[in-house]
């Protein structure tokens, strides 16, 4: 059994997500992380717009889910994404690809003011290890989303670029390039394995086809 | 503790049989003032913000003038082109601009503190702009602007900011007297196509495209022409603006813009009101001194200090330059509590007891500005029991409230972590 393809698209893009009607249980989260958004009146307003894109993303579709999110300085948001995440535990055994990740995004308030450099908004916490030339094999699993991101840069936009990036959509392979190898070995070895570019060509808001 | 990222003084190597000659010798009968001038400009600590075509020019100035005290910052380093409109020569190449620059005016003014540092503004630790009566700027990019004048307004710290636009000859001199945190700030006057050009990251530099300096994928516009004169007249209106704002001469300037134009020789001087759409923090700190070392005091103990016990918004603290790790993680365990200030400087670190891999903070759970239910349990602990033993300053906020405390043993410090150097010999 196939699900119609009008069913699984949303009906909101991603320009248009102010416009997207919360369900009372995303509305009461968003009202209760409001709550704590602390700063300058400024940045409170585009925190609290950032954050309600969150729950706008996690409304039209089951790529984003929301664990956790704080605005008290900044925001910090614990996100579920639904992706294909290449994992190699073991360098003698096969790739495994997980349809998964949890991630930490950070977004500090000088971002609205100050171009940031790449590796400083996502880290993964699971799976492990992530094998990405761009995600660092190391404890944090920083993800590095290029050299520079422009000042501002919307929350939206980092997820679309780590979607993007786990995809593997957009991928550097070129350890000296500065466009952010963090892991020349994972670089190295999608080199060899270059047919297996990209993981997915799924678009970003999809919903998934339900379990049967 | 020091950062590596602190202004630091340069030594004057005094030259035999110099002599600097006193500020009166040249000084003018001002009108109208009763002021003893060399004392005000001696007592004077200047911040100068960009030491490049404008800035160098804006840094003699203050040398000539005998202030007391002056700090320059600047990342960039001279480049041939530089002698075009520099008041340095061209041996200076390849020099960093503010080493260059705080040598030209410690020959020039001995008996004047010269501090450099070598970075961004916005790697200046927060404390400096309490060690400064005023700033004076000239940068090539709106995020420097942006972020000196939120400073200045944060710490009510008076701005001129000297721009040229050499196309049209033209000169401008904004004075911002950050008298109360409600009037102009730089941001104010941005408009869309500002806050454009900064989220494409343009940097209007010398510099241009050919700028290796710069951040990786930067954008520069191509570089900016100017001359030497149009600098040193940016320089000099800068410096009459800041002498009639000290002196209080003539008509007020704060919060104005001087224009002056080439093309037509005229000048023009309009009011620099406040954005009420501006995105800029205008509130202003609250500075006080810690009852005592804040090693010893616990965050409850500086939200009390700072009066903020009984506020109903969440609380932040930001402690020096340390984060907070929350937790961190190993090559056998995801998660870690951690739960330590950690200095940005620190070469060691926890290591895990099970796999002796370094334990390594979690971005998500590392924190520059703690929230108070992020620190829990630990609250009611002297800092110095959770990893910050040695902090110079923290700065407690609640909404739009925010008190800088400063470490009793460092509040009359001359720059952050320093002691007031000793008078400079002159020979």
């Amino acid at each position: 059994m196939t699900t119609p393809l009008d069913a699984r698209v949303p009906r909101y893009d991603l320009t248009r997500l102010a416009e997207v009607k919360l369900r009372p249980l995303l509305e009461s989260r968003f009202l209760q992380a409001s709550a704590n958004c602390g700063g300058p009146p400024a940045l409170r307003h585009r925190l609290l717009a950032e954050a309600r894109d969150l729950f706008a993303l996690e409304e039209i579709t089951d790529r984003v889910r929301l664990h956790m999110l704080d605005l008290a300085a900044g925001l910090r948001a614990l996100i579920e994404l639904r992706a294909p995440v290449p994992c190699l535990p073991n360098p003698n055994q096969p790739l495994v690809v997980e349809s998964r990740a949890l991630l930490g995004l950070t977004y500090r308030p000088e971002v609205v003011f100050q171009p940031q450099p790449g590796f400083s908004f996502v880290h993964f916490l699971m799976p492990r290890p992530i094998w990405l030339p761009n995600c660092s094999f190391d404890a944090s699993q920083t993800l590095c989303l290029g050299p520079v991101l422009p000042a501002g840069i919307a929350v939206k936009e980092l997820l679309l670029l780590v979607y993007g990036a786990l995809c593997m959509t957009t991928v550097t392979l070129d350890p000296a390039d500065a466009a952010g190898t963090l892991n020349p070995a994972a670089a190295d070895w999608w080199m060899r394995n270059a047919s297996r570019i990209p993981l997915s060509r799924e678009p970003f808001l999809t919903k998934a086809a339900p379990q049967l | 503790m020091r950062s590596p990222n602190m202004p630091r003084f340069l030594r004057h190597r005094p030259q035999r049989g110099r002599v600097a000659p006193p500020l009166s010798d040249r000084l003018p009968a001002l009108v109208a003032v009763t002021a003893d001038v060399p004392a005000r400009l001696r007592a004077l600590r200047v911040m100068v913000i960009g030491v490049g075509s404008v800035g160098q020019h804006l840094a003699e100035h203050l040398a000539r003038l005998q202030v007391g005290r002056l700090l320059l910052v600047d990342p960039k380093r001279l480049k041939p082109e530089s002698t075009l409109t520099h008041a340095s020569g061209p041996a200076a190449t390849g020099r960093l601009k503010v080493l260059v620059a705080g040598r030209r005016c410690l020959e020039i003014s001995p008996q004047t503190q010269v501090a450099v540092f070598a970075g961004r503004v916005h790697e200046l630790p927060l404390d400096t702009w309490q060690t400064v009566d005023v700033v004076l700027m000239a940068t090539d990019n709106h995020a420097a602007e942006i972020e000196t004048g939120q400073r200045c307004l944060n710490h009510g710290r008076p701005l001129i900011h000297a721009a040229v636009q050499p196309e049209m000859l033209l000169t401008q001199i904004r004075c911002f007297s950050n008298a109360d945190a409600q009037g102009g700030c730089p941001a104010c006057g941005f408009g869309a196509a500002d806050y454009e050009l900064m989220r494409r990251q343009v940097k209007f530099s010398c510099e241009g495209q050919a700028d290796p300096g710069g951040m990786a994928g930067q954008l520069t516009v191509p570089p900016t022409r100017s001359f030497s004169f149009l600098c040193a007249l940016a320089a000099d209106l800068a410096i009459n603006q800041l002498l009639r704002l000290l002196l209080q001469l003539g008509q007020p300037v704060a919060d104005t813009v001087l224009e002056f134009c080439g093309y037509t020789n005229r000048s023009v001087i309009s009011p620099l009101p406040r954005n009420p759409a501006c995105r800029c923090d205008h509130s202003r700190y609250a500075i006080a001194t810690a009852p005592r070392l804040l090693g010893e005091s616990s965050p409850a103990d500086l939200v009390s200090a700072a009066g903020l016990a009984s506020s109903d918004v969440p609380v932040t603290f930001r402690v020096g330059e340390f984060t907070w790790v929350e937790r961190g993680a190993c090559a056998c365990r995801t998660e870690i509590p951690v739960s330590r200030f950690v200095a940005p400087t620190a070469s060691r670190s926890q290591v895990c007891a099970q796999c002796q891999v370094r334990i390594q903070p979690l971005p998500l759970f590392t924190h520059r500005d703690v929230p108070a239910a992020v620190l829990g349990r630990f609250l009611s602990r002297p800092l110095r029991r959770l990893g910050a033993g040695n902090v110079r300053f923290a700065l407690i906020r609640a909404g739009e409230r925010a008190v800088l405390i400063r470490d009793p043993a460092n509040a009359s410090a001359a720059f952050p972590g320093q002691v007031t150097p000793q008078p400079v010999e002159v020979s």
